[in-house]
């Protein structure tokens, strides 16, 4: 496939395919460092913290929370809502990118569907808790029971919200263990010791690489990407239903269900270059996660941000425009009301900021990047803090407007949240290659430095490099075609 | 090689094309001349082809603008035929310019808050005794309907009564129970001192919505995005003929990349304050949040299934033998996924104002499945159900036969799509799909295929020294 030479190189170093298994498998294989341990022990402690929150919850009751009669969601949903929408850009790199042909997705893929699943795991923890009576959670599967006519309401966005949550959890395990295999199995066939080549063994199922293997792989990857691509769609449009379907000002409105979706994106985007930035500089793989990688990723920053941000005002707009004063009040509180700063505070982190990618020096900045991408993750927590708060905490009677303040249960269960990933994510690291290396190889000679771009060395099919800057010249790229 | 780049528009496509306007504008006369035709029907169908084609040519500049961002290299060899289609944009948008012009300033009854009369609360009794008598029925085909629009808005208004007052007020009273109590209009029709009665007519909520829309500033909007759009269809254009001339290709590249982003940009708020525009605001008492995106990506659709049809036809003819099934399958594809995505906007639209069941935004769903019933199910069978049945398998995106019906099917279906957007708002129940509509569309296809066509023929049907072109050309799957 003939690739043109004003595209940038996504693996660089002239690498080959042994190198390339070394610099990937290779923290695989090295001993713990010291700074993972310590990493690792330090997010296990705040996740337990989190937990140990959790436990005085459920001993406790909600009233260990700061919800009142008037605020009935508040810090939990918030927190639910966030989790589950870093937890979309697995997906959409794996399934949507896929479908699309970026090849640069293969850099960052495997992290952001690991990411994916802890971020899930994260969210699923929130609605169990506030439930209350955690111990009658099963009463959410609809199954023969004894209890009569109690049953899950299928008329609730909330039961959806089960439904379409562990669909996607399932089905992006899946998919992530599929791409997994070959790679846990390239770890296998260079593990030095007989107890390692066992483990490694039993969890890539003994692949062996054959052809048929690869054939059944692809078709497996196909069908899951095919599964994929309306789970990413649909998960964070029902949890927007969550809202949109009731009556209350502020949160009934039509454009939620896409506008959840590219904030969702827009903040899973933002957690997976939080972590790949880190990543790429611990484990030196710069030459994979390049900074065409970064670029790329910043400009998906840039779409879903200003489709959020069209959204903001589209919202803005026709809330006044409806002349319904519940509809204008609403947004007014928002903006001028005692939670004026989450309202600015969003605004600014979502949809002011990320328009400084527009310049590509900054596009191309590692640490802006990653400045950049913590500031997003704090806009879309206060998205989802002055969605569900500010719309309720003042109601249709005056003498239930209250305020909500959350309690240190409730800030550390999130914290501990934050822990319980990160404590996922390290061990996940440690155990596995971050970078799906069979497909990265994939890509080697049609996106390889030594192939493509300004230092490219090798012949693509029967041009020669210097023939191709020369036609690159003329403008004429080896075509036969003449303008008319 | 190059001899099947140079298409040549023959006197015959010119002649089919000049028929069919012809044909469009017999038929148009037909209708209005004959008297069967009411005023409102004129319009409404010149409201529906204006803003359908013109928003096909809008699309193609998106297309461009989207690919050239994305770096897309497969598209290259079709990009001269979306090009082609960007320049509709201008003319269509003349079109739109006599529609916005001459409704807001001339004809109140199809976007009727342009009329300063239900936005003032103290007339005279003369000025009310003419509403009436406008209104009175007969006055055009759609008067019943009208009437009963009338009737809905003023319902509303009451509904709405005592709004503003108590927003200055207190703009956080939500004791107010006004909203959902007071039904009474207690107007005496009492005669102050200096002629001026209560007005019975008087819309409160079109009062509200004035600051935005109002004659002046829906005129100037118009004028903003339709020069917005057709000035960047011709740069992007003129950038890419004089590519193919030029040496070297970063400079054109780069303008070309800078010229797409500012498009983008643009695009973003103005393909939803377009619908808004001309469309939502027919409706003015309804809103919704989507409506902007989900007009977007009808309109998308059908973009790419003319583009889609015109490749096809131009291969056909012994053009661009570079496009091939693998360039086809691509668009299939995109036409397959964005009609699934076309389906979860329409679906969240509906489902969201069903579910919640308030009366102010059910009743738009609720006239159409009373008075449209066909088509608004069809609209979804045709655009939904169909391209993800047919157009699911990989051979069917292959096939040009296959292409070639489903283009024309969502053509239709979304020019259906349209119609129903359009039609309840306008003529109400009366609405005919008849000579007159079809010869509206024959008159704006016959126009627009003629402006494409023409395009085509100013230059290659391939832009020759695209950096990406060899990469367009190789494109397989």
């Amino acid at each position: 496939m003939f690739v043109s030479p004003i595209r940038e190189p996504l693996i660089q170093g002239h690498k080959t395919y042994a190198q390339m298994s070394d610099d990937i498998i290779g923290p695989v294989e090295a001993k713990p460092t010291k700074m993972w341990l310590a990493a690792v022990t330090f997010c296990g402690l705040v996740a337990l913290t989190g937990f140990t929150m959790i436990g005085l919850t459920i001993t406790y009751g909600i009233g260990m929370w700061g919800l009142n009669k008037t605020v009935g969601w508040a810090w939990d949903i918030t927190n639910f809502v966030w989790w589950i929408g870093i937890g979309h850009a697995g997906t959409l790199i794996s399934a949507i990118l896929l479908l699309f042909r970026q090849k640069w997705r293969t850099g960052v893929n495997r992290s952001a569907e690991a990411m994916t699943i802890f971020a899930v795991m994260c969210a699923g923890l929130f609605p169990i808790i506030h439930m209350g009576r955690v111990w009658l959670a099963f009463f959410i599967f609809p199954y023969p029971n004894t209890r009569g006519p109690v049953w899950s309401n299928f008329n609730s966005p909330l039961l959806w919200d089960v439904f379409a949550i562990s669909t996607y959890f399932t089905v992006s395990v899946l998919f992530w263990y599929t791409g997994l295999i070959p790679d846990l199995a390239t770890v296998r066939d260079r593990a030095k010791t007989a107890f390692r080549k066992k483990i490694y063994n039993i969890f890539c199922f003994g692949w062996t690489g054959s052809a048929k293997h690869w054939q059944r792989f692809e078709s497996l990857s196909l069908v899951l990407a095919g599964l994929s691509t309306p789970l990413v769609l649909s998960v964070h449009t029902i949890v927007s239903f969550d809202f949109a379907t009731s009556i209350v000002p502020g949160w009934h409105t039509t454009i939620f269900p896409p506008y959840f979706v590219a904030g969702a994106i827009f903040s899973g985007f933002a957690m997976v270059l939080s972590l790949m930035l880190v990543v790429r500089k611990v484990f030196k793989l710069e030459q994979y996660i390049t900074l065409a990688h970064i670029e790329s990723m910043n400009k998906v920053i840039i779409l879903t941000g200003s489709i959020v941000g069209v959204a903001y005002i589209t919202e803005l707009f026709v809330s006044w425009y409806s002349q319904n004063q519940y509809e204008q009040y609403a947004f007014i509180n928002r903006s001028t009301g005692p939670y004026w700063w989450s309202y600015w505070g969003m605004m600014t982190c979502n949809v002011v900021s990320p328009q400084l990618f527009w310049i590509k020096k900054l596009r191309r900045s590692v640490v802006f990047t990653f400045f950049m991408s913590i500031f997003i993750n704090v806009g879309m927590w206060f998205e989802r803090f002055v969605i569900i708060v500010t719309s309720v905490h003042r109601d249709y009677i005056t003498s239930a407007w209250t305020m909500y303040y959350p309690t240190y249960v409730e800030i550390f269960i999130y914290i501990g949240t934050i822990g319980f990933f990160m404590t996922l994510f390290l061990l996940f690291a440690k155990v596995a290659p971050v970078i799906a290396l069979a497909e990265v190889k994939a890509i080697l000679k049609t996106a390889g430095d030594q192939y493509t771009g300004e230092h490219a060395t090798h012949v693509q099919h029967e041009h020669a490099v210097e023939h191709m800057h020369d036609e690159k010249k003329d403008g004429n790229f080896g075509t036969e075609l003449k303008p008319i | 090689m190059s001899d099947n780049n140079k298409f040549e528009f023959t006197g015959k496509q010119k002649k089919t094309f000049l028929i069919m306007m012809v044909v469009g504008i017999i038929a148009v006369l037909i209708g209005l001349l004959a008297g069967s035709v009411s005023k409102q029907r004129f319009w409404a169908n010149l409201l529906l082809e204006s803003v359908f084609f013109t928003g096909i040519a809008a699309c193609a500049i998106f297309m461009i603008a989207a690919h050239q961002i994305g770096l897309a290299g497969w598209n290259i060899v079709v990009r001269r035929v979306t090009e082609s289609i960007t320049k509709f944009t201008l003319i269509g948008g003349l079109f739109i310019m006599v529609i916005v012009v001459g409704t807001a300033v001339g004809y109140h009854d199809l976007y009727h808050w342009s009329n300063n009369f239900l936005t003032e609360q103290q007339v005279t009794q003369a000025e009310i005794t003419e509403y009436e008598e406008h209104h009175a029925g007969g006055h055009h085909v759609g008067g019943h309907e009208t009437e009963e629009q009338h009737d809905n808005g003023e319902h509303k208004t009451n509904e709405h009564d005592g709004t503003k007052e108590d927003h200055e007020q207190n703009s956080f009273n939500t004791s107010e129970v006004n909203y959902i109590f007071t039904s009474t209009d207690d107007s005496t029709h009492a005669a102050s001192a200096d002629g001026l009665v209560e007005n019975p007519y008087y819309d409160k909520i079109l009062d509200g919505k004035e600051p935005y829309l109002n004659p002046p500033f829906f005129i100037l909007r118009a004028i903003i995005f339709l020069g917005l759009w057709s000035f960047i269809a011709y740069k992007l254009r003129r950038i890419s003929l004089a590519e193919d001339l030029g040496n070297g290709t970063d400079a054109w590249y780069m303008k070309t990349k800078f010229w797409s982003a500012i498009f983008l940009v643009i695009w973003a708020v103005t393909s939803s304050m377009m619908a808004w525009d001309w469309v939502m605001s027919l409706d003015p008492h309804w809103y919704s949040t989507l409506f902007g995106w989900y007009n977007f990506i009808s309109l998308w659709i059908t973009s790419m299934c003319v583009t889609v049809l015109l490749l096809i036809y131009l291969k056909s003819k012994g053009y661009i033998k570079e496009v091939n099934q693998n360039h086809l399958h691509d668009l299939g594809k995109y036409i397959f996924g964005f009609s699934i995505f076309w389906t979860y906007l329409w679906f969240s639209q509906f489902m969201l104002i069903w579910y919640a069941n308030i009366p102010e935004e059910t009743i738009y769903f609720l006239q159409r499945k009373r008075e449209y019933n066909p088509l608004f199910f069809g609209n979804l069978i045709i655009n939904f159900l169909m391209p993800f049945l047919v157009l699911m398998r990989r051979d069917a995106k292959r096939s040009l036969t296959v292409l070639t019906i489903m283009a024309v099917v969502l053509i239709i279906g979304h020019w259906n799509d349209f119609f129903v957007m359009i039609m309840p708002a306008t003529v109400g129940a009366d609405w005919h799909i008849s000579y007159f509509e079809v010869g509206m569309f024959l008159f704006f296809a016959g126009m627009f295929l003629y402006t494409v066509f023409y395009q085509l023929s100013k230059a290659s049907l391939i832009a020759v020294k695209h950096p990406f072109l060899k990469e367009s050309l190789g494109h397989h799957q």
